[in-house]
């Protein structure tokens, strides 16, 4: 993908950040809901890994159209 | 030699031979495509230019397997069809030859590429080599990655361009399947120091007997461990895409009724394309009153450009913007337009000119691969989407726009080149060039907008069980960067020992931490 934008790192920081908003440090507060995210995320990620397990019955369909 | 203007009449004559008229060819469905792909709205031939005795190494090989052998006589000898998209006269034709037409009046810019037209009974396409849509409308966000240069040799002319070459199934030697191997091939061969074999002894490479016990030849089709065998036979190794969902009219969730979504299809495509392998979809296509399963090679896609996207909760990923893709469909001919439509659902000419019009959806994708590629993009996935999670709770709120992630399988090479393109500041760029990479790497870029903010390597060379982090890339200004490492100490214990899932969770949370700090 070429680069369209050829703009300095601030100049491109500025145009992404809603106004008056910066990046700071925070401890991300695990309450339930954060617990629940997270455990989501990780169903997730095990759904895209459980992909590679391919079925046996699948490698026997007959292509022959 | 013989000069035509290119029409339907003409052009079903020189496809016609000794076996099959210029009647019955007006019926075969690659007679319709082509002449749709050749005519007015795809590539506008005007002429053609038919030699009459050609040798085509391909045919000859099949020739010598199979047609030599049958106590009816056939022909050993082709003829070629070449197209040019201009009028053409013979002594034009024979001034051009000898070097003697001026170069503003030059033929050559305007030729198409060829058709060897078979001497067996109706399955008459062989060998052919046509330029695609982008030579006559060259569009930046149609990609053909699957083509490679061709040196076309006529009459002592030589002519080169890209291209991928396409033939129709010889029902006899080839399926389907053999026939997208054979293209796919037609690409590795030419990158790779993969062995590019003749349809028949690619139908052989995929076993010894057919699926049902009976002789290979004539072919009735191959399985897809088959197909797999085949591929693998030519020095490449395969990796099999299996189904993730049912379409909403399918109730029964029994395995005949699941099939690849089109997201999926779209993910494999864009993160593939890199490579320039050709991919093999296994699609299920309505035939009259049946479905079956046929085999088509991708060579290219068509995706909208990046653009702001709206918060959602999922991982947004760039595949989305595909629209469509390129395939060579054996049943029709080379680069056929196929459309994503709904969830499961694509618009094929199968679909198009079945009655009911039944969809035409993916039942498996098989990825050929040059064996030193160890990493599935399933793998790469699993990790950007734990990435997306921590790099969400830390831009939460601040951005305007989503991520999105870009996830490509590339060569180290055209890593470096996209590299030296990018907007990152010099010394980065340097420190990149400089170093020492594997031959292939996974990259996942991260985009708010049209803004790339971080790019992520992985070695896809090394295992999965270990850790196969390898840059963190930070366009941004360095402070994020270093105020991303502090929000990452800060959520050692609880993000730092869940967020990732994969054989190495605690690793991918060091290895952010430690390129942070670098």
């Amino acid at each position: 993908m070429t680069e369209q934008n050829q703009q300095s790192p601030e100049q491109l920081l500025t145009q992404i950040l809603l106004p008056g908003e910066s990046l700071t440090a925070f401890k991300v507060e695990m309450d339930e809901q954060a617990k629940a995210s997270l455990e989501e995320n990780r169903k997730k990620q095990m759904e895209a890994l459980k992909r590679k397990d391919v079925d046996e019955n699948l490698l026997r369909l007959v292509v022959k159209f | 030699v013989e000069i035509l203007p290119f029409t339907g009449d003409n052009f079903a004559q020189v496809l016609a031979n000794d076996f099959t008229d210029a009647k019955e060819i007006k019926t075969k469905n690659h007679f319709n495509y082509l002449m749709l792909y050749l005519g007015a709205g795809g590539l506008n031939a005007v002429s053609m230019v038919v030699e009459k005795e050609y040798i085509s190494k391909d045919f000859l090989h099949d020739y010598a397997a199979y047609y030599a052998l049958c106590f009816k006589r056939y022909d050993k000898f082709c003829k070629r069809v070449h197209f040019f998209r201009t009028s053409l006269t013979r002594e034009q034709f024979e001034q051009s030859l000898l070097g003697r037409l001026d170069k503003a009046v030059d033929i050559w810019p305007h030729y198409l590429g060829f058709i060897v037209v078979k001497p067996i009974p109706s399955t008459v396409i062989g060998y052919t080599v046509l330029r695609n849509y982008n030579y006559v409308d060259d569009q930046p966000h149609r990609q053909f990655w699957g083509l490679r240069r061709y040196k076309v040799h006529i009459f002592g002319h030589e002519e080169e361009f890209e291209s991928l070459a396409f033939q129709e199934q010889d029902h006899v030697l080839a399926a389907c399947a053999t026939t997208a191997i054979w293209s796919m091939l037609n690409k590795a061969a030419a990158d790779y120091h993969t062995v590019l074999k003749s349809p028949n002894e690619i139908t052989k490479d995929a076993g010894r007997m057919a699926w049902d016990g009976s002789r290979m030849f004539p072919n009735k089709g191959l399985i897809i461990n088959q197909v797999c065998q085949a591929i693998v036979h030519s020095g490449l190794e395969t990796e099999v895409k299996k189904p993730d969902g049912i379409p909403e009219d399918q109730k029964e969730n029994v395995e005949s009724n699941q099939f690849v979504s089109n997201t999926y299809t779209k993910k494999i495509l864009h993160a593939y394309a890199g490579i320039g392998i050709p991919i093999i979809l296994i699609i299920q296509v309505p035939n009259g009153d049946e479905v079956g399963m046929h085999a088509i090679a991708v060579s290219g896609h068509s995706m909208k450009p990046i653009a702001a996207e709206v918060h959602q909760h999922e991982t947004r990923w760039l595949s989305a913007n595909t629209e469509k893709f390129y395939a060579h469909d054996d049943q029709f001919g080379p680069f056929v337009r196929i459309n994503f439509e709904k969830s499961f659902d694509l618009k094929t000419p199968w679909s198009e000119q079945h009655d009911k019009k039944l969809p035409t959806r993916v039942k498996a994708i098989i990825v050929s691969l040059y064996p030193k590629v160890r990493i599935s993009y399933e793998d790469v996935e699993a990790i950007v989407i734990g990435l997306d999670y921590v790099l969400s709770r830390f831009f939460d709120g601040k951005f305007a726009h989503d991520l999105v992630w870009d996830v490509r399988l590339q060569l180290s090479e055209n890593f470096k080149k996209e590299i030296a393109e990018s907007t990152l500041h010099d010394q980065g760029k340097l420190q990149l060039l400089d170093e020492c990479m594997p031959k292939y790497l996974w990259t996942a870029s991260c985009y708010v907008g049209e803004i790339r903010i971080l790019t992520f390597t992985f070695d896809a060379t090394d295992v999965i069980n270990g850790m196969i982090g390898r840059n963190v890339i930070n366009f941004l200004p360095d402070h994020v960067k270093t105020t991303l490492g502090e929000f990452l100490e800060l959520n050692k214990t609880t993000l730092g020992k869940d967020a990732f899932v994969n054989d190495s969770p605690t690793g991918y949370y060091a290895f952010l931490l430690k390129k942070l700090k670098e």
